[in-house]
């Protein structure tokens, strides 16, 4: 009755197996985009990809490029990707990028990732107070 | 109540008023005996001889420093050579701030006058330089600019060094108001800090395959390092450097290959070479730019002056 050590750890390895799969959806939370260097999934040559990842959630961001509003959130969680439609020079693009906190939230990493039709790069600033306004240059 | 204070003022402001004459004399002997000359005595007399460290000395030192431009607003600091008149000035003031890195060629004159030699602040030396590309080299009157950049106003990060050493200038030579020096520069500090973060977004305005700065002098390097320009003057460093006909037509021929929108000619310049550039090229002329110091009106206060620079740059090559 007690069968085979080995046909046992067999049978307990299948049946985690079976289960990791609705456990880690049930209570992960989305993986963070790859890094750099193994993205293979490089956005079009007209479009960015661009990756938001928050320390703390905040209220509210919103991101512009030459000035005009690309893309904006209210009450976010933590990482977002977005695919926006504009073309990547070799001199690089401006991203500006306002976000506001909930009132006396800590000090905030703002992490953003682009990819583009010939590589990415990233760019991580932290805030000092509740509100964030910053330009970075991606090249 | 009210209406009889208004009238014990008035006795003081209206030289009409119906009260004794001689309460009014004696009232105005005492303001100006108790007050206001010995806060004007304790000033302590600064010279300037640019309207950049002028506005940083008196941001700073507030009402208890005196400050005395030695060159005018919208006036060209590569030509001002001092005049005996000037030199009184420098004597008679504890503390002489020059802006430095090779632009003020009297400089070696000022340290073998021993009235002025240990007064002298150069307040360039407190920022990083740029070097002067080896081209752009050239001697002026009886200097040389030597290596490095003397526009370094244009970061306002080097701004914010200079004004840290002005002010630590001021409290060494008067401990006494260290703390209102100190606040008075901290305020100074957080107003940059807001005109730094209004220009990143102005200039994030345009693409920066676009930001190519065509001037009539070489003297916006270190806005164009802080903000991706290329700068491709018709001068050189210093104003009195006259382009060759060699130089004007490997201009337009590159304005041409870059489709370049708008020039920029200066506050202080004749922008004739300029213009005929524009007839060549198509492009128009996008503005005057204040390179060299401040300006008069808008730009006669470093913060308006930024502003002007920027957006007119920006606005010209959107």
């Amino acid at each position: 009755m007690r069968g085979s050590p080995l046909r046992s750890a067999f049978l307990t390895a299948l049946a985690i197996g079976l289960m990791a799969l609705p456990l880690w959806k049930l209570t992960g939370r989305p993986a963070p985009p790859p890094p750099m260097e193994r993205k293979k999934t490089a956005a079009a040559a007209d479009s960015i990809e661009l990756y938001i990842t928050f320390s703390h959630s905040p209220k509210f961001f919103e991101v512009f490029h030459l000035g005009k509003s690309v893309w904006k959130e209210t009450y976010p969680g933590s990482i977002h990707g977005k695919t926006i439609p504009l073309e990547f020079p070799k001199e690089g693009i401006d991203l500006q990028i306002k976000a506001v906190w909930p009132a006396d939230t800590s000090p905030t990493a703002v992490r953003l990732q682009v990819h583009h039709g010939t590589g990415g790069s990233e760019e991580t600033v932290w805030t000092e107070n509740d509100t964030m306004d910053e330009v970075l240059t991606f090249r | 109540m009210l209406a009889r204070n208004k009238t014990q003022t008035d006795c003081i402001y209206e030289p009409k008023a119906l009260c004794f004459p001689f309460m009014k004399i004696g009232r105005f002997l005492f303001i100006l005996a108790s007050g206001l000359p010995a806060a004007l005595q304790a000033q302590i007399p600064v010279t300037s001889v640019s309207t950049i460290t002028a506005e940083i000395a008196r941001e700073i030192g507030g009402t208890h420093v005196a400050v005395v431009n030695l060159v005018a607003p919208d006036t060209d600091p590569h030509e001002y050579q001092p005049t005996p008149g000037d030199l009184k000035k420098m004597e008679a003031s504890r503390l002489i701030l020059l802006t430095g890195k090779g632009l003020e060629g009297y400089l070696g004159k000022l340290k073998k006058n021993s009235a002025t030699r240990d007064k002298i602040f150069n307040v360039g030396a407190a920022v990083p330089s740029l070097q002067i590309v080896e081209s752009h080299r050239h001697s002026h009157h009886d200097h040389d600019h030597g290596p490095e950049d003397p526009h370094w106003w244009h970061s306002i990060a080097c701004m914010k060094k200079a004004a840290d050493a002005v002010l630590t200038q001021l409290i060494r030579l008067d401990p006494a108001h260290a703390g209102a020096y100190a606040q008075n520069g901290a305020a100074y500090q957080e107003r940059l800090d807001a005109l730094k973060k209004w220009a990143d977004a102005k200039v994030a305005e345009l693409p920066r395959n676009r930001r190519l700065l065509v001037t009539s002098h070489d003297a916006l390097n270190y806005f164009a390092r802080d903000y991706g320009f290329t700068v491709l003057a018709v001068e050189g460093i210093s104003t009195a450097e006259q382009p060759s006909s060699k130089k004007v037509a490997e201009l337009i021929a590159t304005l041409r290959t870059r489709g370049v929108k708008a020039l920029f000619a200066e506050n202080i310049e004749n922008p004739k070479i300029l213009a005929e550039i524009t007839r060549e090229t198509g492009a128009v002329l996008g503005g005057k730019l204040y390179a060299d110091g401040l300006g008069i009106g808008d730009a006669a206060t470093y913060e308006g002056m930024y502003r002007h620079n920027v957006s007119t740059i920006v606005d010209a090559l959107k």
